[in-house]
């Protein structure tokens, strides 16, 4: 796309964070739901979901979206708000509501696990995003902007040690809020490495592996411990640890045509393993999803893990 | 890491295109600027201009390092084609709206 797009879509994500700590106009409490009844209980440690469970499905509705009709006159903002509903002062973008239930099972499942493992911890008032889109993109200035105000929230709150439950998350606050935030010192850990699971629900299945557990946070082998019961399909190339192919999803808000290919070929390799995908991280379920046309069946790691 | 920095460090390629075995961008579009030795060489060879077919080579990078442990040269590919990626849009959207 070209370098208008992008210079929209970064208006959008700058102002949507700005006024709602979300990176898209979205309503305020969809990250919220998942938390009814649980136990929130003040704590220094925190369950983190950064909203990205929830924020996944709006991005593949849009992209949907982009991707058929391409760039309009009016640009981006139009052609998200024409498949937003209206609200005061702009649009809303609203997920299937199918997806907003999955997206909160997802992280009740993974508040369970960790709480049946022993683990103490509490919930933040409200979800804000971590800002990981702007530096994925390559908008480091913006990044560095949000990232300081995202770190005061948090140490406003009391926050010492943080619990994540998807890959860009965990990455971009163990790995990049140290450059560019001084004096960011909460611990960051991920759910991965507190559970105690006692099983797997699934059999036979190939693991698609997310690029940034894998390759820049070593969580590769972990992976295959926690999933070791299912007896995953394995192969050296596809399923390996330095070969394993990326999704798509990084490019999937500016280049959606490549991004769709991209998770084609993957379906294709993942699809000689097995029909049944376990996935590790939200973007990489929409934009295999997207491309797979039922050719392979996806469970989100949580959801299959007893 | 600075321009220069991004070029020095391209500038220890050697071509060999080894890396191009597991790049998911290579594998589906199969054109050269769509994989890292492609990449790489057109930060290397950077003088300030990039033209259509190169800026959409390096903007499709997923960052996603399967390239890196394939490199002979030792290159943080994806961190150059990232950094590099920064350096574009800082000089095309942030210096407009400053
Ligand atoms: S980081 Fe970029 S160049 Fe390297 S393998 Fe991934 S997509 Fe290809
Ligand atoms: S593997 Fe390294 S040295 Fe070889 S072509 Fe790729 S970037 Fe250049």
């Amino acid at each position: 796309m070209s370098i208008e797009w992008i210079s929209q879509l970064r208006e959008i994500v700058v102002d949507s964070l700005e006024k709602s700590w979300l990176p898209f106009p979205l309503k305020e409490d969809l990250c919220e739901g998942w938390k009814k009844d649980l136990q929130a209980g003040p704590s220094s440690t925190i369950l983190y979901t950064s909203c990205m469970y929830h924020i996944a499905p709006v991005i593949e509705k849009a992209v949907e979206n982009l991707e058929k009709f391409g760039v309009t006159k009016g640009g981006v903002m139009t052609r998200l708000a024409a498949v937003g509903t209206k609200a005061l002062g702009g649009f809303l973008l609203r997920p299937d509501e199918a997806e907003v239930k999955r997206a909160d099972g997802i992280v009740r499942r993974i508040y369970e696990l960790l709480r049946r493992a022993g683990v103490e911890f509490g919930l933040l008032d409200r979800e804000i995003y971590s800002g990981a889109l702007l530096y994925e993109l390559g908008l480091v200035d913006d990044f560095a902007r949000y990232a300081r105000r995202a770190a005061e929230y948090f140490k406003k709150r009391g926050v010492r040690r943080i619990i994540t439950v998807d890959p860009h998350t965990q990455h971009v606050l163990e790995k990049i809020y140290p450059k560019y935030v001084e004096g960011f010192d909460i611990e960051v850990v991920s759910y991965l490495d507190l559970i105690k699971p006692g099983g797997v629900s699934i059999n036979g299945f190939a693991i698609h592996d997310s690029c940034l557990y894998a390759r820049f946070l070593g969580k590769y082998e972990r992976i295959r411990q926690l999933l070791a019961a299912g007896n995953p399909v394995e192969d050296p190339y596809i399923t390996g640890k330095d070969t394993a192919g990326c999704c798509g999803g990084p490019i999937e808000s500016t280049f959606p045509g490549v991004a769709k290919q991209i998770a084609k070929t993957r379906v294709r390799e993942l699809a000689k393993l097995s029909r049944k995908v376990v996935v590790q991280c939200p973007i990489c379920y929409v934009n295999l999803k997207r491309a797979s046309e039922g050719e392979v069946e996806l469970y989100h790691m949580a959801e299959v893990l007893l | 890491m600075s321009l220069a920095e991004l070029r020095a460090e391209a500038s220890k390629c050697q071509f060999c295109g080894f890396c191009e075995y597991a790049c998911p961008t290579y594998k589906t579009m199969r054109m050269r600027h769509f994989g890292p030795r492609g990449r790489i060489n057109l930060i290397k060879n950077f003088d300030g201009e990039l033209s259509e077919a190169a800026y959409i080579g390096i903007m499709t990078c997923l960052v996603c390092r399967a390239c890196d442990v394939q490199c002979p040269a030792g290159i943080k590919i994806a961190e150059v084609i990232h950094d590099f990626k920064a350096y574009i849009l800082e000089g095309k959207i942030y210096k407009n709206k400053r």
